[in-house]
This record gives structure tokens, sequence and C-alpha cells, in this order.
């Protein structure tokens, strides 16, 4: 009696989990399918799964000039680049500060875990970036100043700590220097740990838009959010301003692009992170555990 | 040995640190510190005195930041290109256009600004920046430029009472020229779009007073099931327009000296004026007995318009919830929307996009207002402000220059005709003096399309689309006459709200316009209860009436105080 019990609560709890994911996937299926059809049945009969007129015509739109692949190019490049840069750079900051042989390294830690709780504010941000450091119109705008995110730091410290102190003392006893323990001893060890920093970083250098918005004019240099960000933008004003003009224009000045082109955008931004969540995620699973309890 | 090289690398690294910190201090090509206001006139004056002489030689080579907003328009790269090219021993210019989504360009100009950027022109507007960045001093004053032999363009496109009613008081209390006003006239004529095939359809050959479009609006709703009469934005057109305008409320109330003025997001306060002498005035949210000096029939709310809009409701003539509605003009050309409300410039568009989505369709157009229909004199209320400016601000070094740019604009039609229109014989074509069309073969949606208001807009410079039928065309020559205005009586005045932006933030007007805008879609029945129990609910929150008083007091003060000076 307990066994099929049992079994029949697996079965409740398995339909219950499916219909979960499908109002989940729900969404995007609908982007999907909507961003196919034709753009004034869209307009006439809403987002339907089926709908009657099928056209490439947005993705033919999107593709025919060149801001998409370009921009692509970019947020590619920020993206490696940029985590590559942060994971050295956090893991050399974080091996420094672990263990128990830095002095001052209260103070220091001290410093770092302040930053995450004020900053000087925007336009003291701005005046950085773009006087002192002169990143406008480059794309280490997008890299620069966020490589090391403090959170993770913390992170991979704690994660450090956690490796057996006979391990170090026994490569210092053959005579390994910190570098060397570093680098052939720590790093190896802690891969679940880089790879959740990593895709942490990574994620946010593929979602990063802001740096475009305030120090990046040249159009080439623009990143795939940064698009997305701005046609939304300018729809809603599109929408809303009353363009008064008396002698017109034979195309209303600003009108915003097609609903399929806005849902081809969209489609066309997430798709490879779509596809790469499925290989990551369970380091992503495993790897919210890093820095918690040992063992 | 081995510690040594360890000790000496740890040196080198922590000295490279070092480096790394001071070495953002020093910077390679430090740019200069941005201008104080003081100086840049001063530095301006010595440019023009030694330009004046020099304009023969060819100028310095010059890079120009222009700030625009929105999309950047295709092919604009190209016209840039053209227009370098035609300029390369006049002006000498590189210009260099940044467009910035509308929705941050406010923040990015202050921002860019604050951090002492330098900008050589940025598009603003009274709607924007314009009132707080003229108060602290970020924009220089242009009324040198103006009237001014040495800017011929600017003088022939620039007559002297456009400026004076388009000046902002400065710092030191007194009108200057803060933007360089680009405008096309100085009001809309907006009107009532409908399906006239569906009219014809059900007998009604063509819209001619109120009672025709309710008659249209009833059978639209009667026939057709899946057509909603009257379709609009919740934020745009609202049904008061075209009730308030067939009434011709304001004329009417201009006609009895009753005057309505904005204080920003506290509301439009209604004041009456005789003889210059501010009489009575009222803010909403307050008692009515603010009301009872007014001329009647002005001296009671009247809630007329919101029982009309809640006849419609009923009627089914508006959508049950149009609160969301953000895309009327689309499903209007889509075929779900029996009217829509619109400008007459887009007549052109509207009717394009309406054919090629449904076949057989035909575009009608209702002049909802009825002495606009009639194209009756004094019968559009205006300030003759325009509502788009660009600046110059106090950082730039360039000032000269941008203004000689400008003035190249608006010398000649050719000049003008190529950034608002483009390449001609490419992304238009002339027909006479003042019309255009599109060639053979250019595709609508990739064509060179420029929002003129934010660079070339002029009066005096005017083409219009050869496509527009003559009853559209004959409004167009109504709006160019002056005599078609009325005069606003607070024309020159803008109500400074820095004395009182305190009060102004109070929560409460906000959440007032949220439920005004029930009334607004109909959605509310009993008008008149509800209304006289939201005035209750108002009358109850002192803080919100004092703050009403202090809102008003300091509006008669700065508007009786600017009466006086006329």
């Amino acid at each position: 009696m307990r066994l099929s019990s049992l079994w029949s609560l697996s079965t409740l709890f398995y339909i219950l989990t499916a219909l979960f994911s499908l109002f989940c996937v729900y969404p995007f299926v609908l982007v999907l399918t909507s961003s196919l059809t034709d753009e004034v049945e869209l307009i006439r009969n809403g987002y339907s799964l089926f709908p009657s007129n099928w056209s490439i015509a947005a993705y033919k739109a999107i593709f025919s000039t060149s801001t998409i692949p370009r921009a692509y190019l970019v947020t590619i490049f920020v993206t490696v680049v940029g985590t590559c840069i942060s994971l050295i750079v956090t893991s050399m900051i974080a091996y420094a500060l672990s263990g128990r042989k830095l002095y001052y390294r209260n103070h220091i830690n001290f410093i770092f875990y302040f930053t995450m709780l004020f900053n000087g504010g925007l336009v003291s941000f701005y005046i950085l970036v773009t006087r002192y450091l002169q990143l406008t119109d480059s794309i280490w705008v997008y890299i620069v100043p966020f490589v090391l995110n403090p959170w993770n730091m913390f992170l991979m410290r704690n994660f450090f700590n956690e490796i057996p102190d006979e391990l170090y003392e026994s490569s210092r006893l053959e005579g390994a220097g910190e570098w060397r323990i570093l680098w052939q001893i720590v790093l190896p060890l802690s891969l679940p740990a880089l790879a959740t920093i990593g895709l942490f970083y990574a994620l946010m250098y593929w979602n990063s838009w802001q740096p475009a918005l305030l120090f990046i004019n040249n159009d080439k240099l623009f990143s795939l959010q940064y698009i997305i960000m701005q046609i939304i933008r300018n729809i809603d004003i599109a929408q809303n301003i009353a363009v008064t003009s008396t002698a017109g224009s034979l195309i209303n000045t600003q009108r915003p692009p097609a609903f399929t082109v806005r849902l081809a955008t969209a489609m066309v931004t997430i798709g490879p992170i779509i596809f790469l969540y499925p290989f990551l995620q369970r380091y992503f699973v495993g790897g919210l555990k890093v820095g918690a309890i040992k063992g | 040995m081995k510690k040594g090289i360890k000790r000496t690398l740890a040196l080198v690294f922590a000295v490279t640190l070092m480096i790394s910190l001071f070495s953002a201090c020093t910077g390679k090509n430090s740019q200069s510190t941005p201008g104080k206001s003081e100086t840049s006139p001063a530095s301006s004056e010595q440019n023009n005195q030694s330009e004046s002489s020099a304009v023969k030689t060819p100028l310095e080579p010059v890079k120009l930041e222009v700030m625009l907003w929105g999309d950047k328009p295709n092919q604009f790269d190209e016209i840039v290109d053209e227009f370098e090219r035609q300029t390369k021993d006049t002006l000498n210019i590189d210009l260099n256009v940044t467009w910035t989504p509308l929705a941050d360009y406010g923040n990015k100009i202050k921002l860019m600004l604050s951090a002492g950027q330098k900008i050589d022109l940025a598009f603003d507007a009274p709607w924007l920046n314009m009132p707080s960045l003229i108060a602290n001093g970020s924009y220089i004053e242009l009324d040198k430029y103006f009237n001014n032999d040495q800017y011929p363009g600017l003088k022939k496109a620039f007559n002297e009472s456009l400026l004076n009613n388009n000046k902002f008081a400065g710092p030191d209390k007194q009108q200057h020229v803060y933007g360089v006003p680009l405008g096309q006239g100085y009001a809309p004529v907006y009107a009532l779009y409908y399906r006239k095939d569906l009219a014809q359809k059900y007998g009604i050959s063509e819209i001619k007073t109120y009672e025709d479009m309710l008659a249209y609006f009833d059978a639209v709703k009667n026939n057709e099931p899946g057509i909603t009469p009257y379709m609009f934005n919740k934020d745009q057109y609202p049904p008061a327009w075209i009730i308030d305008g067939n009434r011709a409320i304001k004329i009417d109330q201009a006609k009895n000296k009753v005057w309505e003025v904005s204080t920003g997001p506290s509301g439009v306060a209604k004041l009456y004026i005789e003889d210059n002498k501010i009489k009575a005035a009222y803010l909403p949210g307050e008692s009515t007995d603010a009301l009872k000096d007014f001329p009647a029939p002005f001296n009671t709310i009247d809630y007329t318009t919101n029982e009309e809009i809640l006849n419609w409701h009923e009627k089914g003539y508006i959508e049950s919830n149009a609160i969301n509605r953000k895309d009327a003009q689309d499903q209007f050309t889509a075929g779900k929307g029996g009217s829509y409300l619109q400008t007459l410039d887009s007549y052109v568009a509207l009717e394009n996009a309406l054919k090629a989505a449904v076949p057989g369709s035909e575009l009608g157009v209702y002049v909802y207002e009825n002495n606009v229909r009639n194209m009756e004199p004094a019968s559009l209320i205006t300030e003759f402000k325009f509502w788009n400016f660009l600046s110059i601000p106090a950082t730039s070094q360039n000032a000269d220059r941008s203004m000689m740019f400008l003035d190249w604009i608006f010398a000649n039609q050719q000049n003008h005709d190529l950034f608002e229109y483009g390449i001609e014989g490419k992304n238009w074509i002339a027909v006479g003096d003042d019309k255009y069309k599109l060639p053979d073969g250019v595709d609508p949606g990739q064509n060179y399309v420029f929002p003129g208001y934010q660079l070339t807009w002029n009066p005096n410079y005017m083409r219009l689309a050869e496509a527009y039928p003559q009853d559209v065309v004959k409004y167009y020559g109504y709006v160019a006459q002056d005599t078609t205005f009325l005069k606003h009586i607070s024309s020159g005045f803008s109500f400074n709200g820095e004395p009182v932006k305190n009060e102004t933030a109070n929560p409460s007007f906000a959440k007032m316009a949220a439920d005004n805008s029930g009334f607004e879609l109909g959605l509310i029945k009993n008008v008149a209860d509800n209304k006289a129990k939201q005035e209750q609910n108002l009358l109850k929150d002192k803080r919100l009436q004092e703050d009403i008083q202090k809102i008003k007091a300091e509006l008669v003060q700065q508007l009786q105080a600017f009466l006086d000076a006329q």
C-alpha cells in the first residue's frame, strides 16, 4: 500500500512539474512563433501559437543591415575577453586574501566590502571613466570598469579557504612558491568555483548595456543588449509624443519598427544564451553551494 | 638565490601597481578644464572679431559635437558626408552627431554637462531640461547671432516677433534667446480620420457635423462587431478632445477672459484676467469656491464633457477599457478601428498603411473643431511658442562655428532641404517650390527620414508632400496666416517652478491625475456624485490644500509681474 501511494504521489509531482515547466516555456514559444508571423496578421489577431500567415520578413529586416551581426561580435568579444580577465584578477585577489598569512588582511577585506555598500554616484563614475581613464568610444569601456566584482571575489576566497591547509603546507615543504601554488594546485582544485564565478561574470558582460548608453557614441561599438534597449525606449516615445508638423512628411517620422521586428530582435539576442544554459547548468547548481559549509 | 629573485619580482609587481595608479592621474592628451560661462563669451567675442575680418580665408577645421535624440536615420552618414563635401572650403566642419533614446536623453545631457564634456549643439526644450539648465547657467545667450548681418541665414529665417515669443528668462531675470526655435507652425490641426468606405456603406456620405460622427459611430457599433468605433491611446487623444473641440470650450473661455496656464506637474490653472490684472485663480484640487469670482458660466465646474464620455462608453463607441492601449494607430490602419484622431499631416502615412492592410478601404477626414473646420479667424489659441530648440552649452568652445553651421542650413532652401529631406534625386524629388515626392522605386522604410524638429524646421522653408488631397492642403494655408490664431495672454511667460518645487512634488497631484483618468475613459458612472466625492477627499487633504495655495500664489505673483511688464 505504501509503495503505491508513494508511486501515485510521485506521478502527481511529475505532472505538476511538467505543467509548471510548460507554463514557463510557453511565453518563449509564443515569442518565437509571433516573430515568424506576418505583420498585419499580428496586429489584427494578436499573438498565437499557430498563426495562419507565416513570414520571415522580420528576420530579413534585421539581418539586412550589419547592425546585429556587428553587435554580436562586440558582445562576444566583451564576454570572452572580459570573463578571462575577470577570472584571472579575481582569483589572484581571492588567493591573496585567503588563508591567514597576509598582514592587514582584515583591513583590506573591509575596503573591498565597503565598495559593495557605497559608491561615488553616477557623476563621479562618469568623470572617472571619461576624463581619467579616457575610455569613451572604446570597446574596453565594457570591461575595464567592471573587471572585479567584490561579491564574486569573496565567494572565491571562501572557496579557497576550504582547501585543506595540509595541501598548502606540503607544497610549501616541497619548495613551491605562491605563484606555483596558485596556478598548479589551487586553481585546478577550484574548477567548480571558477565555472560558477565565470558564469556570473559572463552573464554580467553579456547583458551589459549601460556603458554603451553613457560612454559610446560610435554605433559600431554598440552591444546587443543596447540595441534592444534602444528599440524599446524609442518605441515608447514614438508612440507617445505628438509630432505636430504642419507640412508633414510622407512617412510619420520615428514610426516604431514593426512588432515582428521587435520580437525577432528579442529572439536573436537571447538565442545563444538559451543554448548555452543546458550545458553549464550543472556547474550553476553545483556551484551555488560554493563557499558554503565545508565538505 | 631563489628567494632573492622572488623578492625582486614581488617588488617589481608592487611598483607596477603603484605606477598604474599614478598614470591615471596624469593622463595623455589632457582635456582642458571646462570653460566657465564667464570666459566663453569673452573668447567667442575675440573669435568673432578676428573672424569678421578673416571670413573669406578658409577656416580651421573644427569638430562639432551635436547631441540629438531618437534613432539614427537611415543614410544619415551619407547626408553628413555630402554636407561636408559641399562646405569643405567654406565651413570646414567635421560634424559628429550622437543619437540617444529620448528616455535617456535628458539625463545624459545633464550628466555630460555636469562632468564638463564639450558639447557644441544640443537639442533641448521647455518640456525637457531647458528651465533648469538655463537657470544654472549651462546654456549661453544667443541674442547676438540674430538680426546680425554676419549671419544672413539666421536673419532671414527668424524674424523679430518669432524670437521675442521664444525667449526665456535667464539668471539675470532678463529675457534672452537661449535656443534656436525650431517649428513649422504655431498649432497643428487635429482631425478625426475615419473609414469613408464604411460610412458610405451605412448611408453616411461624409461626416460634416458632430451628429454625423455619432451616427457613424452607431452604424459601426451595430453592424461591424470586430471594429471599435473610436480607437485611442490612453495618454494620447482621449474622447474629451473631440467633445471639447466640438463645444469650442477653450475659445469660449478665452473670449470671456478666462485663460489656462500650466504649472507643470501640479496641473493647469484657470485664471480670470481683466485689463492685465488677475482677478481670480483656480488650481484643480482646491475647493470650487475659488471659482466664484469667475464670469458665468465658468464659475461652476461643468461635468458635461465627462457625462458625454460616459455616454460614449455606455453606447460602446470606445473600448470598455482603453487603459493599456498603446497601438491605436496600428489598430486603425489594420482595420480594427473605425476612427482615429491624429494631426492632419499624418494623412498620407495613414492612407498608405490603411490601403496596404485593408483592401477597398478609403480614408475620410473630419476636422472636429467647428471653427477650424470652417476656417474662421481667431480659432486656435497659441502662445506663438515653439516646442523644440537647439541650445549651445557654456562648455562649448565652438559657439561661433556652430551658429555658422546653423546659418548655413537656414541660408536657402537648398541647404535646408539637404538635411530635412536628403539628397535630391535620390531621397526625394522637388515638385515646384513647395512640394515634393518620393522617387520611383524607393522603399519608404529604408529611405532617409530626418526628425526636422531637432535641427531644420522653420516656417519659411516648408515643403508639402505632393500626395495630399486638396481639402487637406487648404488647411495649411489657413494655419500659415497669423489671423487664424488667438494670442494667449501669457505668451512669452513660462512658469518657473523652482521656488515651489517642494510643493509641486506633492504626490497627491499624481494621484489626482490617476483618479481623473477613470473619468476620462468613461469607466466611472454617476459622474456628478463621484466627482463631488473626489472633491471632498481632496479637500480633506490639508497638506495638498496648503501646497495648492502656495503654488497658486507663486503663479499669480509671477504672472502678474509678467503682465505688468507688458
